[in-house]
């Protein structure tokens, strides 16, 4: 906000009288709050006979509470043993349920037998690979629709074949693995004499 | 002669280390490493696994808990390369977010194993849990389960048995044997044989180069089924009159039961279609084109009815 009369305000001000405060006030004000005004208070200390009674009366409640039927039960040892026992098997079972919720990873365990060695595998695959590899090549030459065709689906199997043998190269010579290699085989072998009658 | 009892023990004791050796060189060391893992499952959470060279089996069970048990087995003459090939083995498993991972491998690709390796997962999880397979070789035997069903092989065969709900299978040189299926189910499989029977629902079959040997029961809606270079085995079910048939070959022979009215759409040297419409009223839809492949369309045997309706 813009003051209008700005020169006569600061005019008005500039007329009012000073005032400063004496030199020694903070001096003052110091020594009248020393010493403080706790320490000025007085002191009285009680008569010995309230310490008493009130020592009696402790005395007193505390053997009232102690000698209550109530709670007589739990000077009992048994109840004690017990109280000990619940606590002891209240901390287990609450070690058991955090241990049980906590989770501790994998368990691994390793074992060790024999048993009886199956027969040797021999790896024949391979013996007629070289008549396989002639004929591709004359289809390769001739270029011809139908031959093409049968060499794709050739090739399609001879990948396969390709796939199993680097299984029985990583995992050995698993039977399972080795009967899919005769399937494959009996395949290729059927394709391989649908070219032969197409040549 | 005098000598004849020495020459006797000797034949004895020649012809005792000889079989004890061969007894010996029977036997073969088999080391076992077993993992066994168990995860919370949560509604949301799903189960990946990707095995290679491995058997999976996954089962249900009541609990809300997913229990993984993975045993990996070397097995070779001598103990030493059987513990060094199995240690070239390597299981995995990781947790993230939602998606529970599980996967071996070998820690060395270029190592040469001596032994025969093998590796299985058994896995029990909660009925709705979603699963997805992956098999590179190996295979996958999978039950009861009620959601949803993912399987990714080659030459891994595929077998499942009462699984509802949504499936899709893709699978390349691993045959497929399905039983009590029931529920949306996509199969895409190359150089593969499948075999359903007792299945329901939407089905959708694209195969080449394989043996579909097919029995819906009565609930099956929607079968499509196109094959490649593929024979097709259809089996209708006991009451199944209901049924409209859309039958489509090319170059292929096609063989029809007696007693439905079999309706020619087109005859020429290569292409056949045919239709056969619903005695009653129609109950679902079977459509199948086959491509260099033969169609039989046949009733299911009483027997078969038999075995299902015991097993009901």
């Amino acid at each position: 906000m813009k003051e209008k009369n700005y020169q006569t305000l600061r005019e008005a001000l500039n007329r009012l009288p000073e005032y400063a405060s004496p030199t020694d006030g903070w001096d003052r004000l110091h020594r009248n709050l020393t010493p403080a005004l706790a320490e000025r208070l007085p002191s009285y200390q009680p008569p010995a006979e309230v310490w008493n009674a009130l020592s009696q009366n402790l005395h007193q409640e505390a053997s009232v509470v102690r000698n209550s039927p109530k709670l007589a039960w739990r000077r009992n040892p048994v109840v004690r043993l017990t109280g000990m026992v619940a606590g002891f098997l209240l901390l287990l079972l609450a070690g058991t349920v955090i241990w049980s919720s906590v989770d501790h990873g994998p368990k691994v365990k390793y074992a060790r037998s024999q048993e009886v060695n199956p027969a040797a595998v021999i790896p024949d695959w391979d013996e007629n690979e070289d008549s396989f590899v002639k004929v591709m090549a004359e289809i390769e030459a001739r270029n011809e629709p139908n031959l093409n065709t049968l060499a794709l689906e050739f090739d399609e199997l001879t990948t396969a074949k390709e796939d199993i043998k680097a299984m029985l190269v990583a995992y050995g010579d698993d039977p399972k693995i080795i009967r899919q290699m005769a399937e494959i085989e009996r395949d290729r072998s059927d394709v391989y004499r649908r070219i032969i009658i197409e040549l | 002669m005098r000598n004849l009892p020495i020459y006797f023990f000797a034949l004895l004791a020649l012809l005792g280390t000889c079989v004890r050796a061969q007894t010996e060189n029977a036997l073969r060391e088999v080391v076992t490493k077993t993992i066994e893992d168990t995860y919370k499952y949560t509604p949301g959470k799903e189960l990946a696994v990707e095995g290679e060279k491995a058997e999976i089996f996954v089962e249900t069970w009541d609990k809300q808990k997913i229990q993984v048990k993975v045993v990996m087995t070397a097995r070779h003459p001598q103990l030493e390369w059987a513990e060094k090939d199995l240690e070239n083995l390597e299981y995995i498993s990781e947790v993230a977010g939602q998606k529970i991972f599980l996967r071996n491998r070998r820690k060395d690709d270029n190592y040469r194993a001596k032994s025969e390796l093998t590796i299985h997962y058994y896995i029990t999880l909660p009925e709705e849990c979603p699963v997805y397979l992956k098999s590179h070789f190996g295979g996958a035997t999978i039950s009861n389960l009620r959601n949803q069903l993912r399987i990714n092989g080659e030459f891994s065969a595929i077998n499942i048995d009462n699984v509802h709900g949504l499936l899709d299978i893709r699978t390349r040189f691993g045959d497929i044997t399905g039983e009590r299926i029931d529920g949306n189910v996509v199969i895409n499989s190359r150089r593969s044989d499948i075999n359903l029977f007792d299945v329901g629902g939407n089905f959708t079959i694209n195969a080449t180069y394989g043996e579909l040997r097919l029995s819906p029961n009565l609930r099956m809606r929607d079968l499509q089924i196109n094959a490649d270079k593929s024979d097709v085995y259809l089996f209708e079910p006991i009451g199944g009159e209901g049924v409209a048939y859309e039958l489509s070959l090319n170059n292929g022979e096609v063989k029809l039961p007696n007693g439905r009215k079999v309706i020619e759409l087109e005859k020429t040297t290569e292409v056949r279609r045919f239709a056969i419409q619903p005695n009653r009223e129609r109950i679902g839809t079977v459509t199948a084109t086959v491509s260099f492949g033969d169609l039989y369309l046949a009733k299911q045997n009483k027997e078969v009815e038999a075995l299902r309706a015991g097993r009901n």
